[in-house]
């Protein structure tokens, strides 16, 4: 995270930039200038009430630099005292919501002005609306399926919880969602569920099949998987739960399994001690199996495993293999699409200011033709030209950062009252 | 130096003789508002053609940065008026370097 360059003397030259280290939870404690060195530090009590420390941890009365994100990445106003998070506003002084829930009891607690259960140092919620762990990966859905995600999905999934506290061995369900490059992506996991109650625990012998695994393999991808196209993928996962207690407490926990493409283990107090898959390809089956060596350290993703390789025993390929394909692919690419490299190279926002100030004299003059001759017969060329630089500059407005973005949105609107007066 | 109104002259002179064909097939005033407007898609930039000449007479009158800004304006301006200009004496002009650009790049 970083804060786009600002003008701190109000010279007109944008001379600072500052970045950001955020903890766990989002809260933003310390700040670096462009070289690395720490500006400036913040701590919190547990609801969020700010202190701010210069770099030798004595304290400021306020922000030397202005920064305003604090909190669980909260935008902190200092008149009013509270954080804006999206839908509704936080108090940290009273520690609570100042408005309720718009989920209402969707969102899984029936105190509508509690926030986060009251354990902000385990949840996060940066939308006002619902508790979230924070190293969980979330998958917002697009806007028009919102009221799906909002609404639906959690109730789906409160149906599930009923369950999982009410029988000692169940089937259980997990939805899957995931927007990517050809759309939406749907899948189901199915999964044997021993819980034993008495014990405070959850174990999960999960069998499944999971389409988003093809899916979510590029057409392009597909040549590089060992054994040719992959058609299907099934899976094993085991995995017990400490603390199941805590979980049925935190009914609305439970619910944004339903809400976003979270695997099991991204509940915190779960630990995946094993998980595998069966893939059909199209030369034959291949199948994987996997131990987390660093699951049990919270280093998730460290796996070892062992493989059945495809059919005919080939050797596995190494990226010299890979070389030749990668380069046909490249040139195929390139052929397609022109200078892939260009067309991957984002604009920069000093590039993209340098357009503004080039375009800028060109829309004054002509303003400046149009008023000093109105009748002209040239003027339809002229408003024109002008509209057209505008619309070039609209195009570049995304690239340089929402402050100075606006005061430029600003003036193009007065170039537009002019031309259409 | 020659004055406006004898370069919108000549223009329109250089006009009618490469389109006479155009002038035996289209209605009158539709070839006058073609003619009109060839004459002002060459005359609108020549004040950015004077800083361009003075600039690369005097290059060391203008720094990279201000040349940087002159030369996106005067790109974003004359390109479409030469175009236009083209369009309406020559037809289509083809642009031989797009591809080597892109080629260049890579």
């Amino acid at each position: 995270m970083a804060q786009p360059d600002r003008d701190t003397d109000g010279d007109g030259t944008l001379d600072e930039r500052l970045w950001v280290v955020q903890d766990a939870n989002y809260n933003v404690t310390v700040l670096f200038d462009n070289s690395g060195n720490v500006v400036e530090r913040y701590i919190y009590d547990p609801f969020g009430q700010v202190t701010v420390l210069d770099t030798d941890w004595t304290e400021r009365s306020g922000s030397a630099f202005a920064w305003v994100y604090l909190h669980q990445g909260g935008r902190f106003d200092a008149t009013s005292g509270l954080y804006h998070f999206r839908f509704r506003d936080y108090s940290p002084t009273l520690g609570r919501w100042t408005s309720l829930d718009p989920l209402r009891y969707d969102a899984g607690d029936v105190n509508l002005y509690r926030v986060v259960f009251n354990a902000p140092t385990v949840y996060v919620d940066p939308f006002g609306l619902d508790n979230d762990i924070p190293d969980a990966v979330a998958v917002p859905l697009p806007g028009p399926l919102l009221p799906v995600q909002n609404n639906l999905l959690p109730h789906i999934s409160r149906q599930w919880q009923r369950l999982v506290q009410e029988c000692d061995l169940i089937f259980d369900g997990e939805s899957w969602q995931a927007v990517g490059g050809r759309g939406l992506l749907l899948g189901v996991k199915a999964n044997v569920n021993a819980i034993a109650t008495t014990a405070r625990s959850l174990v999960t012998l999960g069998i499944w099949a999971e389409p988003w695994e093809v899916w979510a393999v590029d057409d392009a991808d597909r040549p590089f998987y060992e054994g040719g196209f992959l058609a299907a993928r099934f899976g094993w996962e085991l995995l017990p739960t400490a603390g199941i207690g805590k979980l049925t407490q935190a009914p609305g926990q439970m619910g944004r399994w339903g809400r976003y493409a979270l695997p099991w283990d991204a509940v915190q107090n779960t630990v995946q001690v094993g998980r595998g898959s069966w893939d059909i390809h199209q030369n034959g089956l291949s199948w994987t199996n996997g131990l987390p060596v660093g699951g049990l350290l919270g280093l998730r993703g460290n796996y070892a495993t062992w493989r059945r390789l495809p059919a005919g025993g080939a050797a596995p390929r190494t990226w010299q293999d890979f070389l030749p394909e990668a380069q046909m692919r490249l040139q195929a690419t390139k052929a397609k699409y022109g200078n892939v490299e260009a067309q991957m190279m984002a604009m920069s926002r000093k590039d993209a200011l340098k357009r503004l100030n080039g375009l800028t004299p060109k829309i004054e003059e002509h303003l400046q033709k149009i008023a000093n001759d109105p009748m002209s017969r040239d003027l339809p060329h002229w408003t024109r030209e002008v509209e057209n630089w505008i619309r070039q500059m609209e195009k570049v407005l995304p690239y340089i950062g929402d402050k100075t973005a606006a005061e430029w949105a600003a003036r193009i609107a007065e170039w537009k009252a002019r031309l259409g007066g | 130096m020659p004055s406006i109104s004898q370069i919108e002259q000549l223009l329109g002179q250089v006009f009618d003789l490469a389109r006479q064909g155009l002038r035996e097939t289209l209605d009158p005033e539709e070839y006058e508002r073609r003619r009109r407007d060839f004459i002002f898609h060459m005359i609108d930039w020549r004040d950015d053609l004077e800083r361009l000449a003075d600039w690369f007479k005097h290059p060391e009158q203008l720094e990279a940065e201000s040349a940087g800004s002159f030369l996106i304006g005067f790109l974003y301006h004359v390109i479409p008026h030469l175009n236009a200009a083209g369009r309406l004496l020559l037809d289509e002009i083809g642009d031989p370097f797009v591809q080597t650009d892109r080629q260049d790049r890579v």
